[in-house]
């Protein structure tokens, strides 16, 4: 999912380190010197040996000077991504930047990555701040997984010069990045214009050189008059032109199945619809579609049709968002803004059709005349399947694809033309068989 | 650019344990080498050993123990205080790298100026150490010296621990209550 935008920076996270008595804690050296200071200047004083002295002196001196010299810590910490998004596979930089006014003996750093970033080389550093000066250091991480990633927690560990004093906090960060699925595979197989031959071409109701505006610009020989955005011009003292989107040709809205994402085999499923329903979305809007998105599931999302490249980044916020929803916590597959749907919408929903509540959903929309295309991915690894050795699981298994088959039949029965999608075929033969259900059910309308 | 090789030789926790073996064996040979008692040798390369296992197992109280041990042997040894001192100067160094080589783990970015601070520091403390016993050596020879030093040392060494570890808490309590006012 390429949503990238143009020089997307984070905002830190800013750690400010002002005194914390968690910093000022003793350090297990300072008791070590202590004591054998003490067992020096005891040993010296009790034996009458003066030289014993020179054995405990550097130890002393240390104690003392640490105990003379010791000053509150002052510092902030800055933790930053270099961008707001990326591409499953990239790399990251995590700039973290420390300042001092008073000055830091030594600054121990780590951070912890959460689940969906994996570390690049070492995520700790180790430095020492002069007073009024910043230590920088970049780190770097691998987005491993798409969805929304953040760092689980950055460990702060400091001391003064003398390694005396100190101590160390976590702190968790609330900056996170987006990251989204790439697209080169999904791209050179489905591509909206082969989609839309087969889903539907709807012309537009709307008359006109389109309502969407894109731009405005200076005004240019050959401009009509009257594209003159006047309060602009006004503005400018020059006349201004407003450029508009053509027509849409069709509102499309797709459907994503968020259903629970427990189990490895979910997640594929998961990420698959993702990435076809991104995929659609990126496609239709370069030929200047409205594009809706509805995800329903264990999360409830509505993105109402809209044109342009904006309407891409919102989706593509959107789909990622599925990834870290929270496990059923909003079950709700009969949302309001089924409603909203337009009637002349064409709908492509993705969805394994586990559910019953989805069919329920897809139908309700077949049965308000909606085009609807459903397409099913399926896997053909049965190594999950064969992990399943309880009896009672392969029953439930086996339950639940019955009523799967089940739902599906009726859906088939309603008019719904559904496509199983299986991950080792093309989705060109998909929108193939899609186009072949629909003629066979166009024809036999026809009858 | 020597202390940029050093730096590059001590960057990382292993290189740090081996360094806080390398300096007591050292420091026995030095004693050796100095000293006409027997087996003195074998006494502080055991204590080496326990600073050493201190270090890598991340135990300063274990690297104290073989520190204190290593001193006690020093002294069994009969050496010259010159000597001595050198050696209490190696074991506070030992220990410095000894915590060093824990901030070292794992193979951390470190800032260029970690070793050098920390050298800068150690040579300090040890130069104001040995200038430190120097005058207190000195003083102690006085003739009269010794009658006082023994009942009043012992009250001296109580009261200014007590009066430091007081003077830390209360700076640290005030410091803590003004900065939750402020918030």
């Amino acid at each position: 999912m390429a949503t990238e935008r143009e020089n997307p920076t984070a905002a830190a996270t800013v750690v400010v380190l002002d005194g914390d008595r968690e910093l000022a804690r003793r350090r297990p050296l300072f008791d070590m010197c202590a004591l054998l200071s003490l067992a020096g200047l005891v040993a010296a004083i009790g034996l009458r040996r003066p030289e014993l002295l020179a054995l405990a002196a550097p130890f002393l001196v240390a104690v003392a000077a640490a105990l003379v010299f010791w000053r509150p810590v002052e510092a902030t910490v800055q933790l930053q991504f270099a961008t707001t998004r990326s591409i499953e596979g990239d790399e990251i930089n995590i700039m973290v930047e420390v300042f001092s006014r008073t000055g830091l003996g030594r600054v121990e750093l780590e951070l912890y990555p959460g689940e969906r970033l994996a570390a690049v080389g070492t995520l700790r550093a180790v430095t020492t701040v002069r007073p009024g000066t910043t230590s920088q250091f970049s780190f770097v991480v691998q987005a491993n997984e798409w969805g929304i990633a953040h760092i689980q927690k950055m460990s702060v560990r400091v001391s003064d010069r003398f390694a005396m004093f100190g101590g160390q906090i976590e702190v968790r960060p609330d900056q996170t990045v987006t990251i989204g699925l790439p697209e080169d595979r999904i791209e050179a197989s489905l591509e909206a214009e082969q989609f839309r031959r087969i889903v539907g071409s709807h012309l537009s109701h709307d008359r006109g050189n389109g309502l969407e505006i894109a731009d405005i610009r200076p005004f240019q020989p050959g401009d009509s008059a009257r594209h003159i955005n006047w309060r602009i011009s006004n503005r400018r003292q020059e006349p201004w032109v407003t450029l508009r989107h053509p027509d849409r040709s069709s509102t499309v809205v797709i459907i994503v199945d968020a259903h629970d994402g427990g189990s490895d085999e979910q997640r594929q499923t998961q990420r698959r619809s993702v990435s076809a329903a991104m995929a659609l979305s990126r496609g239709h809007l370069a030929m200047h579609d409205r594009v809706g998105l509805l995800v329903v599931g264990h999360t409830l999302q509505w993105v109402p049709p809209k044109l342009g490249r904006h309407q891409l980044f919102d989706i593509g916020d959107q789909l990622v968002a599925v990834s870290n929803a929270p496990e059923a916590s909003r079950r709700m597959y009969r949302p309001r803004a089924l409603s909203a749907i337009p009637a002349n919408a064409i709908v492509v929903a993705v969805s394994p059709l586990r559910d019953p509540l989805m069919v329920a959903l897809v139908a309700e929309l077949r049965g308000r005349g909606s085009p609807i295309s459903v397409l099913v991915p399926t896997s053909t690894n049965d190594q999950n399947k064969s992990r399943l050795t309880s009896r009672i699981d392969d029953q439930a298994r086996r339950l639940a694809e019955v009523e799967q088959q089940i739902g599906v039949q009726s859906l088939r029965q309603r008019g719904v033309a559904i496509v199983p999608w299986t991950d080792d075929t093309p989705v060109v033969n998909v929108i193939a068989a899609v186009q072949r259900l629909r003629n066979s059910m166009a024809r036999s309308r026809s009858w | 650019m020597l202390t940029w090789q050093v730096d590059r030789l001590l960057r990382s926790g292993p290189l740090c344990a081996v360094a806080t073996f390398v300096v007591p064996a050292l420091l026995a040979a030095l004693v050796n080498a100095t000293s006409d008692v027997e087996n003195i040798l074998g006494l502080l390369l055991v204590a080496a050993g326990i600073i050493v296992i201190g270090t890598l197992s991340g135990s300063v109280v274990t690297s104290g123990f073989g520190v204190l041990l290593f001193g006690a042997g020093a002294v069994l040894g009969e050496v010259s205080p010159l000597v001595l001192l050198t050696v209490g100067s190696g074991l506070f160094a030992t220990l410095m790298i000894h915590d060093l080589s824990g901030s070292f783990r794992r193979a951390p970015k470190i800032g260029s100026g970690v070793w050098t601070s920390t050298a800068r520091t150690t040579l300090a403390l040890v130069a104001i150490g040995a200038a430190a016993f120097a005058i207190a050596y000195a003083v102690a020879g006085l003739v009269t010296w010794p009658s006082i030093a023994v009942p009043f040392g012992f009250a001296a060494i109580g009261i200014s621990a007590k009066l430091a570890a007081d003077a830390h808490a209360d700076t640290t309590r005030r410091y803590a209550r003004s900065n939750l006012k402020r918030r």
